[in-house]
């Protein structure tokens, strides 16, 4: 059975099916993959200008919105420089 | 934590709620169910593009409509601590007997260095002591001597 309970308590980010990405502690889940993410941030991706971090606070997403759940290393990700960034937001999943 | 218990403590809290065609909603949460169908009161809403505004003095939102929802800072704590306290609850209730109790803690790192012998008058108390020390010390052992009669 694959479970989110390895990622409780880390630092995670989100794709939801809006092309949003989402980063945020992983505060927990359910069966529908609902989750709750404390202390989040949406990190806005533009192609001239740098990444924008937009404070969100504690939020619950619907599992059915939620296209990607990966654990951030912290290490890694502190040593980026979102402001160097430059890159296209991921576009909205679209049907049909 | 269940996010329903996050959405069921947030009852009587102001929340933002988007919907997944975009629109967003402003208000108090009056009630919710297990499937995330909400009703609020006083709500402010917005059409997608965010330019148009109405006013509704209550509404009732379906579950499956809803993209996410934004909930106080605040609640986190709040229900992680109801949590705690219903999960002691629950290991006094089992444990049955409600009579004082010693507790002997040892706390070895590489070889035993402490040796403590906590009293505690309840069963409760014991359970936050050892709590305590399993926080404290990495590598520790624990046991009970005698939980009375």
């Amino acid at each position: 059975m694959s479970t989110l309970q390895g990622y409780v308590d880390r630092r995670v980010l989100l794709v939801l099916q809006d092309g949003r990405a989402i980063v945020g502690v992983l505060a927990g889940f359910d069966q529908k993959s609902n989750i709750v993410l404390a202390d989040s941030k949406e990190r806005v991706y533009s192609a001239d200008e740098g990444v924008e971090e937009i404070p969100l606070g504690l939020y619950l997403v619907k599992g059915e919105m939620i296209c990607l759940v990966g654990e951030i290393d912290e290490e890694i990700d502190k040593s980026v420089d979102l402001a160097s960034i430059r890159a296209d937001p991921i576009p909205p999943i679209r049907y049909g | 934590m269940l996010p329903l218990s996050l959405l069921t403590a947030a009852q009587n809290k102001p929340m933002l709620v988007e919907l997944k065609n975009g629109e967003t909603l402003n208000g108090h949460l009056v009630n919710c169910d297990n499937f995330m169908n909400i009703t609020l009161r006083e709500v402010y809403q917005t059409n997608p593009d965010g330019d148009r505004f109405w006013k509704l003095k209550e509404c009732y939102i379906r579950g499956s409509t809803i993209k996410y929802l934004r909930v106080p800072d605040t609640l986190l704590d709040v229900v992680k601590e109801e949590q705690n306290r219903a999960r002691d609850m629950n290991r006094s209730a089992r444990g049955g007997h409600m009579g004082g109790g010693e507790l002997r803690v040892v706390v070895l790192q590489e070889v035993v260095v402490v040796d403590v012998v906590d009293l505690c008058e309840e069963e409760e108390g014991a359970a936050e002591a050892l709590n305590t020390f399993s926080y404290c010390s990495s590598v520790c052992f624990l046991y009970t001597l005698s939980i009375a009669v």
